[in-house]
């Protein structure tokens, strides 16, 4: 004991622990006094896990990302850690607004209580700016376009939005120093302002006490021990809950690594600012609406600006009645306005195919940027965006959609999974091209003038006075009519041609096939079927057609899509398809990774 | 009604009035176990992630090659030269990183004498002074012998850390990188 009076008589701990602990309760211990308490233990959570992770963190744009993928993927516990802070954040937004509604509802905002009420909208303000400094800093795509918008809005800002925009930018473009800006933001300059907002608020609340809510049920307590029961109560179930997201989604998500040059077309803000991001797109906001060019910054800034101007009155409306009763209609209004337009942007998202792609596809990228990372040992010093720029399952279907998927499907969409409208199909589907089934599927009747292989060419819709072309009326005109033996032949043809392109998915089928091979391989050079009368393979020159040289192989289809013009390929009877290795189309590298791609490398 | 309960601290008069009863008790006792329950989560991961660095596994020494022996004439004054290795800093892959420098001095023929150029005392990095034929450190002044052995008075505790060397037949020298405890005379690897 003597230790302890000790410490008190230097310190005064005693005394501070009654004023903190005794405080009186008017009409008892209730749950709807929780939520102050609940937001006061989230908040310690978030400086707490906050500064650890401020231990990994390193804010940079070569590093920001790469830091959060280690504390995600390789440091142990840190995707708990990553979680926590992340999905407390999530829940702090409903534990503001329940704070609010039983303000408001128990009237707790009027005289004398305005300064304090208004210190709470303050500490609102401050919690969302903190929410949206904190989405920029894993720098992944999702934070990066989110966050471009959100700066694009202060930038719409009258007079003064170019300068603010670049001071919060640090830049007129996106770098090191908007991380480093919304990093000092969020961890430093808000945090500080938090905890001084946070110091009056509860000063305030004390001075005045609490508002009981009407009518009391019970006599009066003290703050300890009931009301602190029901407080730990509910710190604890916020707590579960954190954890239970936390395992669900198995720690807050990481994206693939910003890229400013490849669009994001799933750019959307957190959840609780979806309503605000569906109420930039309601027509009244729109250029050609009532405001014009102001829609924007009526949108963006005057209404929200107005509801908050609103939500600042409302001591002085409450005095009257009436005017507590049309505040709790404006923040019921608000509410539903709130909840529909949350809603309304959802559904829109799930109802587009566009955004279903860009959310799968960069799942895709963030997966396998992180797979990269972990084969590699690490992130080369170029960052992870190299990564995934120098990797053909990433880029090859980014190629394909970009340069090939104007004519040419893959299993029937652009690489990427957007599909392709029938009439934009005018070559052939390049999924699993030259494989066995692919081929069998060219040389079968029914599907050679499907879109599938040359239904949209001018093989099979040739100018007004020509025939189709000679591959397209053997198959059709001829094999139906072949022999048992013919077909038996085929087959074997088949099996071999598709042999030459080595593909790595047949590895195992053409080692298993080697004598089959090498019987169709005799059948070829024996101009069997007629094949090599019009394609080149072995001693035979061929003809018109491609060569059957390595059909389809890294080496056939490399010089195929430089140049399919040339005269081992279709030479003049090539249907539009350009020379990509010429006037630099594409690069080596590109066509290289392309070829992979296509080829399943 | 019921039994009073008589706590340590309802004894002290500073204290405000005593809770009194088993049920006031059971709510304080309540109250500090769900409290602590609520923060523990965000503390163990906080703790785990913070001491992670005492659970990483030893890399143990490097073998790095870093001249010939054409480069070190007999008799010659020892050379330092830079460690560059393949590391992984965290995320980041180095093909060459720098992770230290050694001394290198022949001794023999065939033979070389290899120093970590980290003072054992507190890890400043020594110089050859060649007037003095000696190894001497700027921080703290603890100099050396050529052959590695602390001069008297000195404040490093040890001798200046040898590392194993192989030299191929073409003359090729490589050493095994390591690092070791400063400021203790035994000298003990540093993972």
């Amino acid at each position: 004991m003597s230790f302890l009076d000790w410490i008190d008589s230097r310190t005064g701990l005693r005394k501070l622990l009654r004023t903190a602990l005794f405080e009186h309760v008017p009409g008892g211990a209730r749950w709807r006094y929780i939520w102050g308490s609940t937001l006061t233990f989230a908040i310690v959570v978030q400086f707490i896990t906050g500064a650890i992770l401020w231990m990994y963190y390193s804010p940079s744009a070569q590093t920001a990302w790469e830091s959060v993928y280690y504390i995600n993927e390789v440091l142990p516990a840190g995707w708990i850690l990553r979680g926590i802070h992340h999905f407390m954040a999530q829940l702090m937004v409903p534990l503001l607004i329940l704070h609010f509604m039983q303000v408001l509802i128990d009237g707790a905002y009027k005289a004398p209580r305005e300064f304090n009420y208004w210190f709470g909208l303050g500490l609102l303000g401050i919690t969302l700016a903190i929410s949206l400094t904190g989405y920029l800093l894993p720098w992944d795509q999702r934070g990066f376009w989110a966050t471009k918008v959100a700066t694009n809005l202060v930038g719409g800002v009258p007079l003064l939005g170019d300068g603010l925009q670049r001071v919060v930018v640090g830049d007129s473009e996106y770098g090191h120093h908007t991380i480093t800006r919304f990093f000092a933001l969020h961890a430093g300059i808000l945090p500080g302002m938090l905890v001084g907002l946070i110091v009056l608020h509860i000063a305030l609340f004390r001075k005045h006490g609490l508002t009981p809510a009407m009518p009391k049920k019970k006599p009066d307590a003290m703050f300890w021990p009931d009301q602190v029961l029901k407080d730990s109560v509910a710190c604890v179930i916020v707590m579960a809950a954190v954890l239970a997201l936390v395992w669900h989604f198995k720690g807050a998500e990481l994206g693939a690594p910003a890229n400013p040059a490849e669009p994001y077309a799933a750019a959307r803000p957190d959840w609780y600012f979806m309503a605000l991001f569906q109420m930039l797109k309601l027509e009244i906001f729109q250029q050609q609406g009532p405001f014009g060019d102001w829609g924007l910054v009526w949108g963006s800034l005057i209404i929200p600006g107005l509801v908050f101007g609103l939500l600042a009155i409302m001591p002085f409306i409450g005095r009257w009645n009436i005017g507590h009763r049309f505040n709790l209609f404006v923040l019921f209004a608000g509410l539903a306005a709130f909840t529909v337009l949350t809603v309304q942007a959802y559904r829109h998202d799930a109802a587009e195919p566009h955004f279903r792609v860009a959310v799968a596809q960069a799942g895709r990228d963030a997966a396998r940027v992180k797979e990269l990372a972990r084969a590699h040992g690490g992130i080369p010093v170029e960052g992870a965006l190299f990564l995934l720029q120098n990797d053909t399952q990433t880029q090859g279907p980014r190629l394909f959609a970009a340069h090939c998927a104007k004519c040419h499907a893959y299993e029937g969409h652009d690489g990427l999974g957007n599909p392709i409208a029938d009439k934009d199909r005018s070559a052939p589907d390049l999924a699993g091209f030259g494989s066995r089934k692919w081929i069998s599927g060219l040389l079968d009747p029914s599907q050679i003038e499907t879109l599938k292989y040359f239904g949209g060419t001018k093989f099979v819709h040739p100018p007004a006075g020509e025939k189709k072309s000679k591959m397209v009326r053997l198959v059709t005109e001829d094999f139906p009519d072949h022999s048992a033996e013919e077909k038996a032949q085929l087959g074997k043809i088949v099996i071999a041609l598709s042999a030459e392109a080595k593909l790595p998915a047949q590895r195992e089928a053409d080692a298993r096939d080697a004598a089959i091979i090498k019987e169709g391989r005799k059948l070829l050079a024996d101009v069997a079927l007629d094949c090599t009368d019009c394609h080149a393979y072995g001693s035979n020159e061929g003809g018109t057609g491609p060569t059957f040289e390595g059909y389809a192989s890294e080496k056939w289809l490399t010089d195929f899509i430089k140049n399919p013009a040339h005269e081992d390929f279709y030479g003049k009877r090539n249907d539009r398809m350009p020379a990509f290795g010429e006037g630099a189309r594409l690069s080596p590298r590109q066509i290289e990774m392309l070829v992979h791609w296509i080829r399943g490398e | 009604m019921e039994q009073t309960m008589p706590t340590t601290s309802s004894n002290d008069p500073a204290d405000p009035p005593p809770p009194g009863d088993r049920r006031e008790f059971l709510k304080a006792t309540a109250c500090c176990i769900l409290g602590g329950i609520c923060v523990i989560p965000p503390v163990i991961a906080s703790v785990v992630v913070v001491t992670a660095p005492l659970r990483k596994a030893g890399a143990g020494g490097v073998k790095v090659a870093l001249a010939t022996l054409d480069a070190l004439p007999e008799g010659g004054e020892p050379r330092l030269f830079e460690v560059v290795v393949e590391r992984t800093d965290a995320w980041t892959r180095h093909d060459r990183s720098a992770v230290g420098s050694v001394f290198l001095q022949r001794s023999g023929p065939r033979e070389v004498r290899a120093f970590n150029a980290s003072c054992p005392h507190l890890g400043c990095a020594v110089e050859w002074r060649a007037e003095k034929t000696e190894y001497f450190c700027p921080c703290h002044e603890s100099s050396f012998t050529k052959e590695g052995t602390v001069n008297h008075p000195s404040p490093a505790a040890r001798g200046l850390d040898a590392l194993p060397v192989e030299i191929s037949e073409a003359g090729e020298i490589a050493v095994v990188f390591q690092n070791f405890k400063a400021g203790v005379s035994a000298k003990i690897p540093v993972a």
